[in-house]
Order: structure tokens, then C-alpha cells, then sequence
């Protein structure tokens, strides 16, 4: 099966299994083997390969998404960053800027700029959520990223009914917007 | 009416875009008023944001991990490819110009000698069907001698059979039709008959058309209690006609049936039909016969190259050897046939004691 650069894209937005399948078994051998030359692990390898894939589906997924180049130049422009970014060499890093592709080097710093302040900001918001203390964090998380509707909440959390969940909930955000931002984490949007 | 109350319900709403046109107008106005509920308002929407965003990264991640387990699903089916080694051409010049020298001269003798041997046997896509009963006997006793180590391997008589292939009566009294390649190195002929092995000698043949005419040593033996079911047909038959045979390319009767495809033989042999109609070795012999039932021809051998062309020898010519024994022989052909008027299954079934295994020493 053939896949154009676009389909793949849309199809990894969507979540289609297919279209990852068909990522993977066109570009997981060739990065595979660049991280391997360059050191790392089958491990190492396979996480940096997962995690460009998780930045190019949020790219894929913006409302002004257009990839400027080609799928296999942005993955792999990814995974060299994020591979650097794992070894913490500055100096390899600063020589790959000067012999990239030159095709906009801004655009990948960028979007995996954001990428990693979302991740630390997602770690910063769990470190408030065990400030938060229970049945507060697991109620927020079980709504919030379990995507559990009220009525399943309220029956596993033992309130009377959906609505009196829904003021717990709303009381928990609260608190933790308070907390979050008390310990003086700064957001940028 | 949004307030520092209810700000986190609205930031939801606007999230899942719930608000109205003037619920929005009227946020916005409330937002703009006052800067202490834009700060909440803004650090709500950051919380639920970032939640949102790590739901989804959470989603998309369980998937590409669940591909990455199942590596059927995008690995290619070739095996990693194994690092090329490399070779240094200089130092193995003399070694590979050696190698190579070495090939070219086999290849070309082997070209050479090809040739020279295909000139000799042109006809070598042309099988006859006899069948070589010898190898399998051989293998068998093997495997049984194997099995009783400890008994003296008995080298018993039973081991009469070196070709195989098939006769059909011509007559109720002893007379068979087979084909000439079958018996012509025969030092003893066996009939398979109702009553075992019989012995029979060979009358007349003629190799031309690969035909042979045997009789039973013994000459009170009667094939059946009627005459033969079938007669011999002395018109040739068209092209497109449907044929059936029957025959001992095993030890048990075999049916077939096809087509004459093509009204000449083997390389133009006017003398013989093509048929479209498998056959297998030890079918040599076996008659061919039209669907009232008269025998049309006796199968000869097939094109080794493909598996259903099959050549089989017009009747014309086993009518014509018939004709030309002396009248003392005896050997009338059968001129009716019984079995016209009968479906496939019935006529099988009155033919089956007429047409035999041979097996040849």
C-alpha cells in the first residue's frame, strides 16, 4: 500500500492505525539505524522515533498545519533534535544546524520547543495534582484525561448524583489553579 | 453571568465551544472589566488545556506503542538485511580471475555437451506411460527391512514387476491390447486378472504405432461371461469429441476423461490423436473410448512439458495389426456395442473387468 505524505498526515491526526504502520515501516529502519551509528541503543532508538512521532501528530493536528517539506525530512529532522536533546551534546547540536537542510531550521526548533514545554508544563500540573491530595486529583484526572462522563464519576466517587460531582469538580479546579500557580509556574502561550 | 465562582463551568464551555454568541459578548465585557477574573479566567484555560493536550498525547502514544509491539503489521516481510561484507578487489584479482575463468569454461562445456546431446534425443518431450514399478518395490522393501533388522532380509520372488502398465481385451478368450513400449523388452508378461497374476505372451506388435496384441497362456480363462461391452471403432474421431479412459497408473483402476484436442499426434503423427486429458505413468495402453463407448484409441504417451496433452494411437491401427494375424489365430474383434444407451458410471462399471494392470519382468 502507497501512501502520499498528506494522507499519512491525516491519517496519523485522525489516529489511524494504518497510517502509523505505514510510518513506521518506512522510516523506522533508516532512524533506527541513524541512532544506532550514532551510539544509542535499539531503547534509545525507539523512544526518540515514538516521541517525533507524538510532535508530528500535534503539527499534523494544528489549525494552521502545512508541512513546507517533505514527512521524512521533518521526522527525521525531529529525531536528530530530540536525540540530541537526550545526549545533552550542545556542541553536535550546534554543528547539525549548520549543515541541515536548510529548508526553514526555525520551524523544528519551534514546534519541538513547544512540545517540551507542554510535556514539563503536563509534569508541573501533576506535581500540583499530589499537592492536591485525594479524592480531588483522582477526580479531576478521571474527568479530565480518563474522559469519564459525570454520571460514572459520581457513582465511583459516591456522590448522591452527577450534578453534586459536577460542583466537587468544578471546587477541585479551583483549588488546583490556586495551587498551580501559587508555586509560580509561568505559562506561555 | 460569569463570576469568580462559576469561571471554571465557563471555561469549559468555552473550551467545548457551548457558548452563545451573547453569552460570549457578555464574557467578554465581564473579562475586560475586571483584570483579577481575566488572570483566573486565562489560568483556568491554561489547566484545562494542558489536561486536554495530555490526554491526547496519551491516546496517540498507546497507539504508535501498540504498533511498535506488533512489528507484523509494518515490518517488511524481507529480513533485516545483514551488513554487506566487502570484499578488496586487488588482493583476490588472481583468485577471482581464476574463479571466473573457471565458470566461463564449465558453463560453456556444459552448453557444449547440452547441445551435443539434444541433437541425439529430439524427442525428449515426448513420455511414454509406462510405469516403473521397480523403484518403488525397492524403497518399500527398504523400509520394511529397516523395520525387522533382525530377520533375514528375504529376497523372495514376489519382486517379478519392472514396468507397469495397462491392456484392454480384445476378445473374451485371451486376446489384449497394450502398448509395444510396454512389453517389447519382456521377459515374462503378467496379467492382473480376477483370478491374479497370469501369465501371457506377446502375439503380434508393431512399434510404429506403438501397439501390441498378448494372449493368456492359459486358454480356457473367460474374461467375463458375456462378450465385451465395447467394439472397436474404425472411423476416427473429430476434433471436440469427449473421451474417457480407464487404467492403472496405480494399483487400483483409475478414471479419466477429456477431450480430443487435436486430430494429430505427436509432432503431426497422423496416425494418432492429441487428447486434453491427464495421464500418469502406467496408463500406457489404457483404452480411449468415445461416449457410446467404442474404443477410439489406446494412450501412447504424453508431452512431458505440460500436464493434460496425452497422445493416444487411432483404433484404426490395432484393427489393421488384428487383420493382418493369420486366420488361425482366431481373434475376432467385438463388432456391437452394449453399452450406447447407458450413463458414464454403468459403462465404467461393465468395462472395469476388461481392462487390466500389466506388469512386465
Amino acid at each position: 500500500m502507497f501512501y502520499t505524505d498528506t494522507e499519512l498526515l491525516t491519517g496519523l491526526a485522525a489516529g489511524n492505525r494504518e497510517a502509523v504502520a505505514a510510518i513506521y515501516k518506512l522510516y523506522h529502519t533508516v532512524l533506527t539505524k541513524w541512532i544506532l551509528s550514532r551510539g544509542g541503543l535499539e531503547a534509545d532508538a525507539e523512544d526518540v522515533f515514538q516521541e517525533a512521532l507524538v510532535v508530528l501528530f500535534e503539527k499534523a493536528r494544528s489549525t494552521e498545519f502545512c508541512l513546507t517539506c517533505k514527512l521524512s525530512t521533518y521526522l527525521f529532522a525531529i529525531c536528530k533534535r530530540l536525540w540530541f536533546k537526550k545526549m545533552e551534546r550542545s556542541a553536535t547540536y550546534y554543528q547539525l544546524a549548520e549543515d541541515d537542510e536548510g529548508n526553514e531550521p526555525g520551524t523544528y526548533d519551534e514546534d519541538l520547543r513547544l512540545y517540551l514545554e507542554k510535556e514539563e508544563q503536563y509534569e508541573q500540573l501533576a506535581l500540583a495534582m499530589t499537592q492536591l491530595g485525594e479524592p480531588c486529583a483522582a477526580l479531576l484526572k478521571a474527568f479530565y484525561e480518563e474522559k469519564k462522563n459525570m454520571q460514572e464519576i459520581a457513582a465511583a466517587f459516591h456522590y448522591t448524583n452527577a450534578e453534586n460531582a459536577k460542583t466537587q469538580k468544578y471546587k477541585c479546579l479551583t483549588r488546583l489553579r490556586k495551587i498551580f500557580f501559587a508555586a509560580g509556574v509561568k505559562i506561555k502561550n | 453571568m460569569i463570576t469568580e465562582h462559576n469561571i471554571s463551568e465557563w471555561a469549559e464551555r468555552y473550551l467545548k465551544q457551548e457558548l452563545s454568541e451573547a453569552e460570549l459578548a457578555q464574557m467578554n465585557r465581564a473579562l475586560d472589566a475586571d483584570p483579577q477574573l481575566y488572570r483566573h479566567w486565562a489560568q483556568t484555560l491554561d489547566i484545562l488545556r494542558t489536561f486536554d493536550t495530555h490526554a491526547q498525547r496519551k491516546e496517540i502514544r498507546n497507539l504508535i506503542g501498540s504498533v511498535a509491539a506488533n512489528p507484523s503489521e509494518w515490518r517488511e516481510s524481507v529480513p533485516e538485511t545483514k551488513p554487506v561484507r566487502v570484499i578488496p578487489f586487488g588482493k583476490y584479482l588472481r583468485t577471482v580471475s581464476a574463479a571466473a575463468a573457471l565458470v566461463l569454461f564449465s558453463s560453456l562445456g556444459t552448453m557444449f555437451f547440452l547441445n551435443k546431446k539434444d541433437n541425439k534425443t529430439d524427442q525428449n518431450t515426448y513420455r511414454e506411460l509406462r510405469r516403473e514399478i521397480n523403484n518403488i518395490k525397492h524403497s518399500q522393501s527398504k523400509i520394511i527391512d529397516s523395520l525387522n533388522k533382525n530377520k533375514p532380509a528375504e529376497t523372495t520372488e514376489e519382486e517379478i514387476a519392472v514396468y507397469g502398465g495397462t491392456g484392454f481385451a480384445l476378445s473374451n478368450d485371451g486376446y489384449i491390447a497394450t502398448n509395444y513400449h510396454v512389453v517389447k523388452d519382456a521377459n515374462a508378461i503378467y496379467v492382473q486378472t480376477r483370478k491374479g497374476d497370469m501369465r501371457a505372451y506377446k502375439v503380434a506388435w508393431e512399434p510404429n504405432a506403438d501397439i501390441a496384441i498378448l494372449k493368456l497362456e492359459d486358454k480356457s480363462y473367460r474374461f467375463g461371461k458375456t462378450p465385451l461391452p465395447y467394439n472397436i471403432a474404425k472411423p476416427a474421431a473429430g476434433l471436440g469429441q469427449r473421451v474417457f479412459t480407464i487404467g492403472y497408473p496405480k494399483d487400483e483402476v483409475v478414471y479419466n476423461e477429456g477431450y480430443v484436442s487435436c486430430e494429430n499426434g505427436y509432432d503431426g503423427d497422423t496416425r494418432s490423436y492429441q487428447l486434453e486429458m491427464t495421464a500418469n505413468p502406467g496408463q500406457s495402453g489404457s483404452p480411449v473410448l468415445d461416449k457410446y463407448g467404442s474404443v477410439i484409441g489406446l494412450i501412447t504417451g504424453k508431452q512431458s512439458n505440460t500436464t493434460g496433452t496425452t497422445f493416444a494411437v487411432h483404433a484404426d491401427a490395432l484393427i489393421e495389426l488384428v487383420q493382418s494375424l493369420p486366420k488361425s489365430t482366431g481373434l475376432y474383434l467385438p463388432e456391437h456395442n452394449r453399452m450406447n444407451k447407458i450413463d458414464r458410471t454403468e459403462q465404467v462399471k461393465k468395462m472395469r473387468d476388461y481392462v487390466f494392470s500389466i506388469k512386465v519382468n
